[in-house]
């Protein structure tokens, strides 16, 4: 039996195959994610106890920052610039869970608002406190122009090591897909493989 | 150059056979890109990281096989001894094994499961792209680095079985190697078993550092590539005056 394809034929077949499934893939599965940060911070050896913040998510695009400020963790949540109303009306929600400080900044290279957020929270405090929710709570009334919605928000696991890193464990899920750009994948999947099924004539024909 | 071409051409069509090629290469593509749209990214170097975690996997086991066992096999058929009858010099020979057996299936399966990330996010990737091939590179290297050890197996024992179990063996012991050396930074406090560690586990290291996450000495990123240029030398000097195709 001769080959059909040519390496460079089957290399462009299995790509522009694997982008229709990633596409389809990416539409039909709700992006969940666990995000782990090590954090460096001497003085953490010593006062576990420092406060941590809390910071909701909820965008594929998005991704939560965390670093030690001394006594606070500043946590930065950066969404798409679209959303930055909702998501700002959002933070104002949670301004009841102690936040002392939360200042904005937009990233123009990337079109991105980023959130900084500053929290007296303690940890064993926080914990206490989502503890009747297992260490997690729902937004029920998410914006409705939301592109994103967030279905659930927080969280923080902070688990002390011996040495100077702490690792911080912050989870999210949410439902949507925004900033995928899907229609792009579909399109050049398809593409890909009509050239590779016409590199595969052309190299029968050579062949011959 | 050009007498070199029938016999890359034929390596590449060896090395690149259906249907192992093509399996490995859609799993790659696919749980690399998946893995890249579920997780939350937004840096370009944590998206390249996390797109090509999976297919460095899958690109060591590819590499296990078809230069691990490919050479080995060449050898025990005695087509190497064909090879070497082409009139060109060893040291050509071995730069044809060296692209054709290790850096071009690294660069398709790392690569392409990169490229396919891209497509869904581009505008992540064009954030920073100096980053992201940084990150591309780390994984090259690390990769070539042990590809270079499962071609130095295949030529020395000569045997396909034995080839392809210690390349294996090789990458587990080194993983393992590297965990050992964690748990002692954990249990006796000591930093430089972690540095050592991050040493071992050097495009991991280098990923974490583009992040931000860690700032180890800027030693721990020494010894991969210095070794991966030792044993490119040694495989040089090996093939070129002392391997026996028999």
């Amino acid at each position: 039996m001769k080959p059909v394809f040519g390496a460079l034929g089957r290399t462009l077949l299995v790509l522009g195959i694997a982008l229709i499934v990633l596409a389809v893939l990416a539409y039909f599965i709700k992006p969940t994610a666990t995000i782990s940060t090590m954090l460096k911070s001497k003085e953490l050896v010593n006062n576990t106890s420092a406060g941590v913040v809390v910071v909701a998510s909820g965008n594929a695009e998005g991704t939560v920052k965390i670093e030690f400020t001394g006594k606070y963790y500043v946590v930065a949540y950066i969404a798409r610039k679209e959303v930055q109303q909702s998501l700002a009306n959002f933070m104002t929600r949670i301004q009841q869970y102690n936040i002392t400080s939360m200042y904005t900044n937009t990233d123009f290279r990337t079109g991105s608002l980023v959130m900084t957020l500053q929290a007296s929270y303690k940890i064993r405090e926080l914990l206490d406190k989502y503890a009747r929710v297992k260490d997690s709570f729902t937004v029920e009334d998410s914006e409705k122009d939301f592109p994103l919605k967030i279905n659930e928000v927080l969280i923080i696991y902070i688990q002390p090591v011996k040495q100077e890193y702490l690792t911080a464990f912050v989870s999210f899920y949410a439902t949507g897909l925004a900033s995928v750009e899907l229609f792009n994948g579909i399109i050049i999947g398809i593409a890909l493989i009509i050239l590779s099924i016409l590199y595969a004539v052309l190299w029968r024909r050579k062949r011959r | 150059m050009a007498k070199s071409y029938p016999l890359l051409l034929m390596d590449i069509e060896d090395i690149l056979k259906p249907p192992v090629y093509d399996i490995l290469l859609g799993i790659a593509v696919v749980l690399g890109g998946f893995n890249a749209l579920i997780i939350p990214v937004a840096s370009s170097v944590q998206l390249a990281s996390t797109a090509t975690s999976v297919p460095l996997f899958i690109a060591l086991v590819y590499i296990a096989i078809r230069c691990g066992a490919g050479v080995a096999s060449l050898i025990s058929n005695n087509i190497m001894q064909l090879y070497l009858s082409y009139p060109i010099s060893r040291l050509k020979i071995l730069l044809i094994l060296l692209f054709t057996r290790i850096l071009l299936p690294i660069l398709i399966i790392i690569g392409l499961p990169l490229l396919a990330a891209s497509v869904f996010l581009s505008k992540i990737v064009a954030s920073d792209i100096v980053g992201f091939l940084a990150v591309f590179g780390g994984r090259v290297l690390f990769t070539f680095f042990l590809g270079i050890v499962s071609l130095l197996f295949a030529l020395s024992s000569k045997r396909v079985g034995v080839a392809v179990v210690l390349s294996i063996v090789f990458y587990f012991a080194y993983n393992i190697m590297s965990g050992i050396f964690s748990a002692f930074s954990v249990f006796l406090g000591e930093k430089t078993y972690m540095y050592i560690a991050q040493s071992l586990t050097f495009s991991d290291t280098l990923n974490a550092y583009l992040m931000g996450a860690t700032e180890p000495p800027l030693w721990v990123f020494i010894p991969v590539p210095t070794a991966t240029i030792v044993l490119t030398v040694l495989s040089i000097i090996y093939f070129t005056r002392r391997f026996e195709p028999t």
